[in-house]
């Protein structure tokens, strides 16, 4: 019996054309990942191949778990079919048993569904075949990469999808409940996602993911790339466990459908409902009078229509279930976004308004296209589905009115969403205890920016509808518009006049409102406004008013209504949407120059093929710099000018010479020699102009550049507008200034653009043994130490600040001058801020301190403060004397999110800084703090000791900027503090490496590699310190500096500082020089028992069993073991206790660890509960958290056990 | 006011004949539009509801060109189709009030007074506050033609009304019409030969998209009356006939089949003559275009 209906319910879907429409799109979208660059998917990158198992796996994964969207309505109406073709009461009392009802069809959709899953991987496999396909993305063949993850990660979700919708159609019997099931099942999922983000959840986001995604990417996050590209993932771990339990869910979801199922016609209901059967008692109606009305079909009549009509449509959709379900997952998904919306960089910034108000706006916009779609599409077919249209359509109401009124009724809906919005984020920022709230800030972003655009949506759901006149279809034309709009900058697709319904991007800055975003970000919600009016007016046209018309019909009667009405607001939306569409495109394109990603790769190549060459010519060198900036906020201008003396410190005479002048949209005023030169070339749009010199600049002689230039921000341009100079808060770097010679910075880096571009690969950084690159330090190319001084003038409200001390301030035509003195040479490396700041001041041992902030950000000032007084202060006593008598924060804003190192200067963006929060609980980094010190440690680690511009060099600055900031901070907060930064640093360190896309590099010869310089530099060199002692380090450092600080060429080389470092490390610790710096160390510690005995004396032996590995790894992640000979951390832990997350340490003392296994015994005075090897994680270890485990009380094993005592 | 129909016709995309040159000529009163399942009656309907433009011909209402001017119409009409839902969870009287307004009763006060006195006449004044989706098939229907009749319409369509009504609901329903119909044109479609014998001062039959008799009830019941003949026959005459005769319906009585036949003179052979209804004259007729059709 059961065998008949799977034979049944297969061969009806095999006969459905729809089948294979799912097969198809299921089919293409894999297809189109692995032949396009369009789609991209699954984390293949440069190194990571598209047909990496890994990759595959999350392929398969994702679209499983997104397809399930398109194919909700297979599974879902396996029984619902028979109720909706009347034949259930038919099928019902046939002798079928209820099991081989259900079992049957739940088995065929099953195998219907796992055959168009199926095309999943084969779409894959037939994309790799493409004869465009870049085979360098590819991999051998290997069927298993496309198998093994559909069987164990594919099936399993079928099934529980399957189960789930199953469930969800026999049971309910809701065509609208089984349509959004899928979507809804999305949401749910993109909840999970959103809780793995807080680490301390991983396995329970692990286990609760149903498609097993979250414990995928936990079992993988530290997959380096030749084992993303290598391994078949296994099934183990918390993967296994996932699929497990998910698979037997899906089981008791079948278990349940099969005992609530009951052959009758009425679904299951938890609650009767009665119908009501009053009034049908047979008293004749008693024959009553009509009053005598009035009617009207005037203006006043229409409005008061369309108030009821959107009223009507507007409580029609609140007051649906699923409504408010989506609704409710909605707020739930923000409630918990916004839980973490103060997390940034794994820290706690203060609530301030443009944080929540950008994540409520975030995370509910998929909920605002999801419920436009569907309610757009529920709104225009409510009539049509009660079998309620007959009645309204013969009403007389002009179909213009019952489009604005349904129009009006999503716009209420939506506008009400947003108050609700309003209302949630209030609510948080008082649940976070802030109570600095910004009702403006609120409104104009949630109703001036996303209700139009939301609205716009809402307008083309209603034309699109109106169109396509098939509800299911019209939902999907939905999703592929949607899509399209995805992936349409992929497609070349880039200009901001088809990004529909797309405000500008803009960024709110607490510093600068709105700002210079606000023309272009009205122009576009004016222009999408006229075009969504005018399509509103198509979809008026195409309204389907009445039954049984075919297209031709109803294009007959919208030309009946293309009347001047119509017209007329076709029109009026036309010429707004011209209007602002001209003028956007008159800012785009004629007052500035509009060029797609690609020209700009293309110019970039340009610049690279023509001047490569001329890269090493010998060039003069700067060695003083008088440089003056005019500041225009008011107009969003610029000038520079400058004076620029060069000397020819080379061995022969130079001849030519190179000037880039940075910016190819500068206007450049004048740029003359105090020589006699040729201007060879001139090439304004790659900025580079070569002169000859005649007679040539002899050795040792001197030559002075004056130059001018302005520049100006015309209007804005695709991608906004410039904000570089704005009303509050400008920041001008050297950009604008002219550098001598070729510029490298300025190449292509990424290897695929330079693939594109028939460039060969690039080399990051020169080699460590490349003697010649010594001549030019990590910071410029055309100079060494120089002599410096600068004047700004800026707008009358507002303080202007260069690197340089401040010599005099004076009011000059209307402006307000400051003019800056270096007294020592620095490098050529500065920058010019200017802002209506208020000032914090202070001093510490002479140096006086000094905070330029933002009004209203006084949060974190006493710590930024006090981190620099305590970083000054160590690094000065040992290191070095910090070398100027001054130190300056200022806040930018946010428009960038760093904080950079000047001399005596450093610029720090509002966003990263100013609105940290820090508390004073013992989990919570200090961040400010933090910060601050590491630009302090860079007054060191930059500007006293800069090395040169080759491998290494970046170990130099910023891993000893990190280092120091760390000690820094651990001086002032403890080592509790140190601990929690080092695990972050760890975690950041595996994950940067696995997404390396070029090569890992041993810390030694870092190619400016963030993951490499930051996260490892501390770990390394707090190990080192762990091993050798914080004398000895700082002994070494103190050396370093007092050698190599304030150099010219030959710069020192990361090599000449592991010298300093060996030379305070003892012979037996060496190998740490290597592992840590020279080569790519892990380890792999474990304890595998460990267990306690009490012994007479009271006293407790500890035996820890442990195991500990160590690798080498290559640049691509491939780990080979090497014999250990290591110091290692073992400790044993006690009773719990504030400050020590693992227990009251009892006893943790350094041992050698020579083999793989070892058994090591300590005896302690209390109870332990806890041991491990390398506990506190000093070590690069892929998986710590097993280094600690539960003691086990009861006897120890003995030394016969296994491992040496 | 009379509504003037002239050589309406329609086909499907499917092909399908829905009206075939129908042209009809009514006047205040009830109007009874009998015909079979598929007949077209719902097409013809529709198509003067100005919900569906014809392929051919004109409609009249008075004055107006109802085709070129359909808004106009709207305003005058008062429709029920066939088949309607209504907004689940509206009450009754939120319902009607809605329609109301709609209908361009925009005074709140009027507006009020129209809806109490609607549910009154309809006898849903108690279950008022109800919400709709619990009103059984009779009160919506009741529901149905207070929305129709909201906005005093001079043009009433009402599309197979009884369907699906117990008898009780079947008779109030048409007393509430029959007070209507009397000043207003009223158009009533239905299969049901009984609702047109009772309530209706003229009629037409249709059937496959045209119209084969049209006129005042007694009129045409005399105008068959010596053509229908009857006899008790037993089973095995049936086919038999069948064969022979215009057989007009087969009806059992105590389990025997009573024919009734078509024939313009006495077919001697133990018919009797039948006193002809319009039951009969249905049957005739439907029988008569069906023979044609297939001729």
């Amino acid at each position: 019996m059961i065998g008949t209906v799977y034979r049944f319910e297969v061969a009806y879907h095999l006969k459905r054309p729809v089948t294979y429409l799912y097969a198809l799109v299921y089919f293409l979208l894999a297809f189109a990942f692995s032949a396009s660059d369009a789609v991209q998917l699954g984390g293949a990158g440069a190194l990571v191949k598209n047909n990496a198992p890994f990759v595959l796996a999350q392929v398969e994964m994702i679209l499983v778990a997104g397809g399930q969207v398109i194919i909700t309505a297979l599974v879902g109406t396996a029984v619902l079919r028979d109720y909706l073709v009347g034949a259930h009461e038919l099928l019902f009392t046939t002798p079928i048993t209820r099991a081989a009802y259900l079992g049957g069809r739940f088995l065929g959709v099953l195998t219907v569904m796992a055959l168009i899953n199926f095309m999943i991987p084969v779409g894959a496999a037939v994309g790799t075949l493409m004869p465009w396909v870049d085979h360098e993305k590819l991999l051998p063949f290997r069927a298993t990469a496309y198998l093994q993850p559909f069987v164990t990660m594919v099936l399993p979700s079928v099934l529980l999808i399957s189960a789930i919708f199953f469930a969800v159609g026999a049971l309910t019997r809701n065509l609208f409940a089984i349509y959004t099931q899928g979507m809804f099942l999305l949401v749910a999922w993109g909840i999970t996602g959103r809780l793995t983000r807080d680490l301390d959840n991983q396995h329970i986001a692990a286990l609760i993911d149903p498609f097993g995604l979250s414990a995928f990417t936990e079992l993988t996050k530290y997959w380096t790339v030749a084992e993303r590209n290598g391994l078949l993932v296994p099934l183990a771990g918390d993967l296994l466990l996932n699929r497990l339990l998910w698979s037997l869910i899906a089981a008791g979801l079948f278990a349940l459908t099969y005992a609530l199922f009951r052959f009758r016609s009425e679904p299951p209901r938890l609650a009767r409902r009665t119908r009501d059967e009053t009034g049908a008692a047979s008293v004749p109606p008693a024959p009553v009078a009509m009053p005598q009305i009035n009617r009207q079909f005037g203006a006043g009549a229409r409005l008061r229509q369309l108030l009821m009509l959107s009223r009507l449509s507007f409580l029609n959709i609140i007051r649906e279930m699923p409504f408010i379900a989506i609704v409710a997952i909605g707020m739930t998904n923000l409630v918990m976004n916004a839980a973490y919306a103060d997390a940034l960089y794994g820290q706690t910034v203060y609530p301030v308004t443009y944080t929540i108000v950008e994540t409520l706006d975030g995370s509910f916009a998929l909920f605002f296209v999801i419920l436009i779609t569907i309610y757009g599409g529920e709104a225009i077919w409510r009539e049509r589905q009660l079998k309620l249209d007959q009645v309204t359509d013969a009403l007389p109401v002009p179909s213009w009115v019952t489009l604005l009124g349904k129009f009006a009724g999503l716009g209420l809906m939506e506008a009400f969403l947003l108050l609700l919005l309003v209302g949630a984020g209030i609510a948080i920022q008082t649940a976070k205890g802030f109570h600095h709230y910004e009702p403006g800030l609120y409104f104009s972003y949630l109703f001036g920016t996303t209700l139009p655009s939301l609205l716009q949506l809402t307008a083309l759901a209603f034309l699109v509808h109106a169109l396509v006149n098939n509800k299911f279809v019209g939902h999907v034309v939905m999703l592929v518009l949607y899509f399209f709009r995805f992936v349409m900058s992929n497609l070349g697709i880039e200009h901001q006049l088809f990004r529909y319904a797309q405000p500008a991007s803009f960024t709110y800055s607490d510093m600068n409102g709105y700002g210079p975003f606000v023309p272009n970000l009205v122009l576009s919600i004016v222009y999408w406004s006229g075009t969504a009016l005018v399509l509103g007016v198509v979809a008026y046209l195409f309204w389907v008013r009445g039954t049984g018309q075919p297209f031709r019909v109803r294009a007959a009667i919208a030309r009946k209504r293309w009347t001047k009405g119509a017209m007329a607001v076709a029109g009026a939306g036309l010429v707004v949407a011209v209007t602002a569409g001209g003028t956007i495109f008159y800012n785009t394109n004629v007052r500035n120059v509009y060029e797609t990603t690609k020209q700009v790769r293309r110019l970039q190549a340009a610049y690279e093929r023509d001047y490569r060459k001329l890269k090493d010519l010998p060039k003069p060198r700067l060695v003083d710099a008088k440089v003056r900036a005019d500041l225009e906020p008011e107009h969003r201008a610029f000038g520079v000018s400058g004076t620029f003396t060069y000397v020819n410190k080379s061995p022969r005479a130079i001849d030519t010479v190179i000037v880039t002048t940075g910016h190819p949209r500068i206007r450049i005023d004048s740029l003359a020699w105090s020589r006699t030169v040729t201007a060879v070339l001139t090439d304004s749009a790659k900025g580079t102009r070569i002169f000859r010199f005649s007679p040539p600049l002899a050795v040792a002689d001197t030559v002075t550049l004056r130059y001018r230039a302005r520049w100006e921000e015309r209007g804005f341009r695709n991608n906004g507008p410039g904000t570089v100079v704005v009303a509050n808060g400008t920041f001008v770097n050297t950009e604008y200034f002219p550098a001598l010679g070729y510029q490298e910075g300025l190449e292509l880096t990424s290897e695929v653009s330079r693939k594109k571009e028939k460039l060969p690969p690039r080399e990051r950084m020169p080699s460590i043994n490349d003697e010649a690159a010594r001549a030019n330090s990590y910071l410029g190319n055309d100079a060494d130490l120089m002599s410096f001084q600068a004047t700004v003038s800026t707008a009358p409200d507002q303080i202007a600040i260069a690197p340089g001390y401040l010599v005099k301030e004076y009011q000059e035509n209307g402006r307000r001058v400051f003019e800056y003195k270096m007294d020592r040479p620095i490098l050529n490396f500065y920058s010019f801020l200017s802002a209506r700041y208020a000032v914090k001041r202070d001093t510490s041992n002479g140096v006086n301190l000094e905070i330029y902030y933002h009004p209203g950000h006084e949060y974190d000032l006493d710590r930024m403060m006090e981190s620099m007084k305590k970083s000054l202060a160590y690094f000065s006593a040992k290191f070095s004397p910090y070398q100027y008598r001054q130190v300056r924060i200022l806040e930018f804003p946010r428009y960038a999110g760093f904080a950079q190192a000047f001399p005596n200067t450093v610029p720090y963006s509002e966003g990263i800084g100013f609105i940290l929060k820090a508390t004073d609980k013992d989990d919570d980094l200090d961040m400010p703090f933090f910060v601050t010190a590491h630009e302090v440690g860079h007054q060191w680690w930059g500007h006293q000791v800069v090395g040169a511009n080759m491998q290494g060099a970046t170990l130099m600055s910023e891993g000893l900027a990190e280092y120091s900031a760390l000690t820094a901070m651990e001086k002032r907060y403890g080592p509790a503090q140190a601990k929690k930064f080092l695990q972050n640093e760890l975690d950041r360190y595996l994950t940067g490496r696995a997404n390396e896309t070029k090569r890992e590099m041993p810390l030694l010869l870092v190619e400016n590699q963030p993951y490499i310089h930051y996260n490892k530099g501390s770990l390394a060199l707090y190990a080192l310190r762990d091993l050798i002692g914080e004398d000895s380090i700082n002994a070494a450092l103190s050396r370093f500096v007092r050698d190599k600080g304030f150099q010219g060429p030959p710069y020192t080389t990361a090599k000449e500082f592991l010298g300093y470092l060996r030379a305070v490390t003892p012979d037996s610790l060496k190998y740490a020089i290597t592992d840590l710096f020279e080569t790519i160390t892990l380890w792999d510690n474990r304890v595998e028992e460990a267990t306690s005995e009490r012994k007479p004396d009271g006293t407790y032996l500890v035996r820890i069993k442990v195991k500990s590995l160590k690798f080498r790894a290559d640049s691509l992640g491939n780990q080979t073991e090497i014999p250990i000979h290591d110091l290692v951390d073992v400790g044993v832990f006690g009773a719990r206790e504030k400050g020590n997350a693992l227990g009251r340490p009892l006893a943790v003392v350094k041992r050698w660890i020579t083999t793989k296994e070892s058994t090591i015994e300590m005896v302690v005075a209390e109870q332990p509960l806890k041991a491990g090897v390398d506990p506190y994680n000093k070590l690069i270890d892929r998986l710590p958290q097993d280094n600690v485990r539960e003691i086990r009380p009861g006897k120890a094993p003995g030394p016969g056990d296994g491992g040496k005592p | 006011m009379r509504l003037e129909i002239e050589r309406l016709s329609k086909t499907y995309p499917n092909g399908v004949r829905a009206l075939n040159n129908v042209s009809l000529s009514i006047g205040t009163g009830m109007f009874g539009l009998l015909g079979p399942n598929g007949a077209g009656k719902s097409t013809l309907m529709r198509t003067i509801a100005t919900l569906q433009p014809p392929d051919s011909g004109s409609i009249r209402f008075g004055d107006l060109d109802v085709l070129a001017e359909p808004d106009e119409l709207r305003k005058v009409l008062g429709y029920l189709p066939q088949e309607f839902g209504l907004y689940p969870s509206q009450s009754a009287e939120a319902t009607l009030d809605h329609f109301a307004a709609l209908k361009g009763v925009v005074s709140a006060g009027e507006r009020r007074e129209l809806v109490t006195s609607l549910l009154h006449q309809t006898n849903l004044y108690e279950p008022r506050k109800k919400s709709v989706g619990t009103f059984s098939g009779g009160m919506r229907q009741r529901l149905g033609i207070a929305i129709a009749l909201a906005g005093s319409p001079e043009l009433l369509i009402v599309d197979e009304p009884t369907a699906g009504l117990d008898p009780t609901e079947r008779h109030r329903f048409l007393n509430l019409l029959g007070e209507i119909g009397q000043n207003i044109v009223v158009i009533l479609s239905t299969h049901i030969v009984e609702d047109v014998r009772e309530l209706c001062s003229s009629m037409a039959i249709i059937n496959r998209g045209e119209v084969i008799l049209s006129g005042d009830p007694e009129t045409i019941v005399e105008k068959v009356r010596g053509t229908l003949w009857r006899k008790t026959v037993s089973k095995a005459e049936l086919a038999a006939c069948e064969q022979r005769y215009q057989v007009v319906s087969v009806r059992l009585l105590a389990g025997r089949p009573v024919i009734h036949i078509s024939s313009p003179t006495n077919p001697g052979d133990g018919f009797i003559e039948v006193e002809p209804d319009l039951e009969d004259v249905y049957f005739q007729q439907i029988g008569l275009s069906a023979a044609k059709a297939a001729a």
